[in-house]
């Protein structure tokens, strides 16, 4: 059950959010009647108001769009450029190597949420930015954990096979190192997901990520922190989200290691 | 008559989610001071047999029937009985003693932590105890080998320490899986000679798992034989037959240009190449359809050697052409055209497979136009295609290498011990497709082996190698027997055939240490030899021509040394 838990939620809430926001129609930024608001949940709201009597769960739904995205978009341009340079590091010539890997460092060397403020904060924010940015700064652990891989794929004996077979260097990547790099690169990026819907918020919190009338879960908790005591509602309910995503994509990403070894169906149960 | 020890009584092994029991039937029991071999080919569940004894079966599989220990029965798996006999009752011992030991400790504190664990010694009792251990088992300067890590010592000296683990806790019944399967045959029959003086002086029982028929006489009484479709049958060990096929044909004398010829070839390791040469200056050629043997003890350079054939390696200096181009010195195009002319099939061939293909796919990829035909070729059936390579045996993947090697439609097939890990039958019917390869195609083979037996039934000359150098070369032919110390030395490691020799004479036989000794410059086989002349300690001597085909390095002439032959 633990097992299936992680694909489950990651589906649910990719599902949620795609097909949530086409159920709940209505526009989440329309200000409400001024005596529906800061209301704790009840039936017809089930996750309660907020201080424009706007519904809670409907921001929610449309935030979680946002938020997904952003953690999506990011980790798609990290493990790409990750997996780019990490390959050619291990597999291209070898005065390559050297060069790609001080260059992994250097950027290793920033702390990351500080480049990413930085950036943001010079940058006028928006969301498409901030996307771009945890993209960028995101790659160097993919890339250092992608050469480490090809390095020792490349003296294994069946990739000497396959050269000895006369297959060109691409060909050898392509067939031979890359499909026996998957795992490593689809684990990779499900955890990297949880993280970065987690630094987003971070950001949105700061004021520096979604700006309104753009909704991700990162900034209702921005908006909530004011009634922290009168509307708990209003941060508990996306924390919760934020939460349940990132357990969900950690357990979809242990589940996908396990799955992916050809052998696994042999070691069930062990 | 003495209680049994251990009994099964109709023990029952199966996969769970299968419907045939991998074992069923098995009825066998073992009395102090008996040694009991299980034996049968590969995959016929001897191993399993063997963990089920100890309660230790993959949790994918499931027993039925009986195991008494003492007469008492062992039911539940999980039973606290069985983990509280596991140590002072019984012991198991793995086939690969790298695995079983953790390479981020010493093997002293492997063995002292069973000590203080399980025997309840203090910290200082245990050391000294684990000392005791490692001089039973004849570990060099016992004293000292526990602060060495598992890397540091050979595979000999592993199975060693993973002995004097399992004596820790002076057990009663031993059972080795394959104890000796991945060592060399000197070492193998240094280990089985500790295992049967161990089990004398403790009065163990021993059960001996193994696949290699030839063995059992040497160790057992009586031996339970598995795998013939039948419930395992138990046998004295001394009517177990050892089948002696016939020669499956030799290969004709040279004739014509070589096909390959390798000159000066030399192989270096480590990042500032200063170490000595694997592989020192090695010269051979081979000629269309003829299979050569190239035997050596394990570390003498075989593999090296076979790797820089193919261009594998890096740091290599010398020649090797095929068809008269050097593939040392190709590049682009050229070289992955003339690589495929030149093809090496591994001894683990599993490895040289990609586990995310499917065998058909690999048969494409090598250039094979009929996958189904390909298969057929090596005696495999067209629905082998669509398996995965860790759904095949052993032997299954070993043909299925050999068919991609043979799908590149090679001139050369270097074949680096394909048959060691393989049981009888399996190696005679990899042994018949290469000889038909070379007889149909004319393609040339060097065979790799440490096992002389087998290169004298299917080789023309037999190169043998040591420390990196070919010492000698000779016809099997018989005309001109082998007569280098090393080759000697290798002979006399193989097991007598049953009936051929008593196991007091196979194990008396002087341990591989004591026939080599200094190194340095000059011939380092001096101290075992018994025709060295001074010459001999300060250079390398060259090959001389003692006969038609036979070579051997040796100055039983007095022609004068080449200067490259003078080892620095």
């Amino acid at each position: 059950m633990m097992r299936r838990a992680g694909f489950l939620i990651s589906v649910g809430l990719i599902l949620v959010s795609a097909l949530g926001p086409l159920v709940l129609s209505q526009d989440p930024t329309a200000l409400g009647p001024v005596e529906l608001g800061l209301q704790a949940p009840t039936w017809s709201h089930p996750c309660g108001t907020d201080v424009h009597g706007r519904d809670v769960l409907l921001r929610l739904v449309h935030g979680g769009r946002v938020s997904l995205l952003v953690g999506w978009l990011s980790v798609v341009v990290a493990v790409t450029l990750g997996a780019t340079v990490g390959l050619a590091a291990g597999l291209g010539p070898r005065w390559l190597d050297r060069p790609l890997m001080y260059l992994t460092d250097a950027f290793l060397a920033f702390p990351r949420i500080f480049l990413v403020l930085l950036l943001v904060s010079l940058i006028s924010p928006s969301l498409w930015l901030v996307m771009v940015v945890l993209g960028l700064t995101g790659w160097m652990g993919v890339a250092r954990l992608v050469r480490a891989e090809t390095l020792s794929l490349r003296e294994r004996d069946f990739v000497h096979a396959a050269r000895g077979l006369g297959l060109t260097a691409r060909q050898v990547a392509v067939r031979h190192v890359l499909p026996n790099l998957l795992p490593t690169i689809l684990v990779a990026a499900a955890l990297r997901i949880g993280g970065t819907i987690l630094t987003e918020s971070f950001l949105s919190f700061l004021g520096l990520g979604a700006q309104a009338p753009t909704i991700s879960w990162g900034a209702m908790i921005q908006e909530g922190r004011d009634h922290l005591l009168d509307g708990w509602w209003l941060t508990v309910f996306p924390g919760l989200a934020i939460a349940l995503t990132v357990v969900g994509y950690n357990l979809l990403a242990d589940d996908l290691r396990r799955r992916m070894d050809p052998r696994a169906d042999e070691e069930a149960g062990s | 008559m003495t209680a049994p020890l251990l009994t099964a009584r109709g023990l029952e092994i199966i996969f769970k989610g299968r419907d045939v029991p991998v074992v069923s039937g098995l009825d066998l029991d073992i009395r102090p001071g008996e040694t009991l071999a299980v034996v049968g080919p590969s995959g016929c569940g001897k191993s399993l047999t063997a963990r089920a004894l100890c309660g230790l079966l993959p949790a994918s599989a499931r027993w039925g029937g009986e195991i008494l220990w003492q007469g008492t029965p062992l039911t539940d798996p999980d039973d606290a009985r069985w983990s509280a006999l596991r140590g002072p009752g019984l012991t198991l011992i793995l086939q690969e003693p790298l695995a079983a030991l953790n390479p981020v400790l010493t093997v002293g504190a492997q063995v002292e932590e069973t000590l203080r664990v399980r025997a309840g010694l203090s910290r200082r009792a245990a050391r000294a105890r684990a000392r005791e251990l490692f001089a039973e088992v004849h570990l060099p300067h016992p004293d000292r080998v526990g602060q060495a890590y598992p890397h540091q010592l050979s595979g000999g000296m592993r199975q060693r320490v993973l002995l004097a683990a399992a004596l820790a806790c002076d057990p009663r019944l031993l059972i080795a899986d394959e104890p000796t399967a991945s060592l060399d045959l000197t070492v193998q029959r240094e280990i089985l000679a500790l295992l049967d003086r161990i089990r004398r002086e403790r009065n163990l029982a021993l059960l001996f798992v193994t696949h290699d028929l030839s063995l059992v006489p040497l160790l057992a009484e009586r031996a339970l034989v598995m795998g013939e479709g039948t419930p395992p049958r138990l046998v004295a060990a001394t009517d177990l037959a050892v089948d002696n096929p016939a020669p499956p044909g030799r290969s004709t004398a040279p004739e014509g240009t070589p096909v390959l010829s390798v000159r000066g070839l030399q192989v270096r390791y480590g990042p500032d190449e200063s170490g000595p040469p694997a592989v020192a200056g090695v010269d051979l050629d081979l000629w269309p359809g003829e299979i050569v043997g190239l035997a050596g003890e394990s570390g003498c350079g075989k593999t090296s050697l076979a790797r820089a054939m193919v261009g594998q390696l890096s740091h290599v200096s010398g020649e090797v052409r095929v068809r008269d181009r050097n593939l040392l010195k190709l590049g682009g195009a050229d070289l992955r055209r003339t690589r495929r002319s030149i093809q090496l099939a591994c001894q683990d061939a599993g490895a040289s497979l990609n586990p995310r293909r499917r065998v058909g796919a690999h048969l494409l990829e090598a250039g094979c136009p009929d996958p189904a035909a390909c298969l057929a070729r090596v005696g495999l059936t067209a629905d082998m295609a669509d398996r995965y390579p860790h759904q095949l045996s052993g032997g299954q993947r070993q043909r299925v290498a050999l068919a991609r090697n043979l799908s590149a439609a090679p001139d050369v097939l270097v074949a680096d011990e394909i048959t060691s890990a393989l049981d009888k039958p399996l190696q005679q019917q990899v042994l018949d497709l290469l000889t038909a390869a070379r007889r149909d195609d004319g393609l040339a083979i060097l065979l790799i082996s440490h096992d002389l037996d087998l290169l004298q039934r299917v080789c023309g000359r037999i190169l043998v190698m040591d420390r990196g150098a070919v010492v000698e070369v000779y016809p099997t032919d018989g005309s001109s027997p082998p007569r280098h110390p090393c080759t000697l030395r290798l002979a006399a490691a193989l097991p007598p055939r049953v009936g051929t020799l008593q196991a007091s004479e196979f194990f008396a036989v002087p341990e591989a240490d004591e026939i080599d000794g200094e190194t340095g410059s000059g011939c380092p086989w001096t101290s075992g030899c018994t025709s060295r002349k001074s010459v001999c300690f300060k250079v390398l001597p060259p090959l001389q021509n003692v006969a038609p085909g036979h070579w051997v390095r040796c100055p039983e002439s007095d022609a004068p040394v080449p200067a490259h032959f003078i080892d620095t």
